[in-house]
């Protein structure tokens, strides 16, 4: 018999986190090579966004374009209005995760300056603080549509700057075929 | 001129150590605490004390570094499900008809080799029927199903064509620590 059950097969849980848009056409994922054995240990946020995120968001922050948004060169488009900058903490896979507010604040701060591109247009954006994050992920986005709101944070980033035309895509629905 | 209390005392203190001690006898203890001294952290109580304040896990212990069709086999502390190198893939390869799925859970393992802690994905490999070969169940790090995302239960075919599951790799992402 096979170990797993059918029970667990939907529960898709990266799916869940809408942060960003769908890269259309953004290249496969990458494999790591095995063989070699890294030296250098990697800094402490990347491995708690790892951990924590890129499982499902993937190790360069894509993953699978079309069923998990994408990270990479998309996230740093929140930062425009404060709209979006408090969005990416009240995601309910952010705000509630276990990590720390300090360790969140780091991972937040990677993945918006690292793994996302710059802010198109604009100032730049300053880095999330602790106080910021805590407080924000104390109101996580659990009683709302989320694809409805995403895409009215959206429309708000859209106004006032430069976003990427990836951004305005997004699809949450995974399809499951047998 | 009145004495304070604390001096009267110190001087009795002084006086009867001098009378009693010689400088050998310091001496003596104050070498006998020296050499002693190392000793102590030699002691299996704390070597034990030592194991468990370390990153050891019962996995860990037991692990090795040689044969990745076995269970043990380091890489393997969180997995779930058939190795893909029993089943004509390897540890970060698919095996001929099957896909790596883009998605996967990210764990930890301690490498014996070296004792560090190095981040492995267990991705899985879809689109093709079960490989039933060497079946192993690592529970490190692993959440329960209500927190799907470090769960190692689901089917990691999230983004693949199919939900068909094949086989799970370990696939080393990086070092920890």
């Amino acid at each position: 018999m096979g170990r797993r059950s059918a029970i667990t097969m939907g529960l898709a849980a990266c799916v869940l986190a809408p942060i960003a848009a769908v890269a259309i056409g953004a290249t496969p994922p990458v494999l790591p090579a095995a063989s070699a054995r890294p030296r250098t240990p990697l800094p402490a946020a990347q491995v708690a966004y790892l951990t924590s995120c890129g499982g499902c968001h993937g190790i360069e922050g894509v993953s699978a374009p079309g069923k998990v948004p994408t990270l990479r060169g998309l996230t740093g488009s929140f930062l425009c209005t404060r709209q979006g900058r408090d969005f990416l903490v009240r995601l309910p896979d952010v705000a509630l995760t276990t990590l720390s507010d300090r360790m969140l604040t780091e991972v937040m701060n990677f993945v918006v300056f690292d793994i996302g591109a710059p802010v198109a247009g604009g100032r730049p954006a300053p880095a999330y603080t602790i106080g910021e994050v805590a407080r924000l992920r104390r109101e996580p986005l659990t009683d709302t549509g989320l694809t409805a709101y995403r895409n009215r944070v959206v429309a708000g980033l859209a106004a006032r700057c430069e976003v990427p035309a990836a951004l305005h895509v997004y699809a949450a629905r995974v399809t499951i075929a047998r | 001129m009145k004495r304070l209390g604390v001096d009267n005392w110190g001087e009795r203190l002084t006086r009867r150590l001098a009378g009693r001690l010689s400088r050998r006898s310091a001496l003596a203890r104050l070498g006998a605490l020296l050499v002693a001294a190392p000793a102590f952290p030699l002691l299996p109580v704390q070597r034990a004390r030592a194991a468990d304040a370390g990153n050891g896990t019962d996995f860990s212990r037991e692990a090795q570094a040689h044969d990745d069709t076995a269970c043990n086999y380091w890489r393997y502390c969180g997995i779930d499900g058939n190795l893909c190198s029993c089943c004509g893939g390897s540890v970060h390869s698919c095996p001929p008809g099957s896909q790596p799925s883009p998605t996967s859970w990210i764990g930890s393992c301690i490498n014996p080799a070296d004792q560090r802690s190095y981040l492995i994905a267990y991705r899985d490999c879809c689109g093709a029927s079960i490989c039933n070969k060497c079946s192993c169940l690592g529970t490190d790090h692993a959440m329960p199903i209500y927190r799907p995302q470090a769960n190692n239960h689901v089917i990691w075919c999230i983004g693949a064509n199919t939900f068909e599951y094949h086989c799970s790799m370990a696939v080393l992402v990086g070092l920890a620590e």
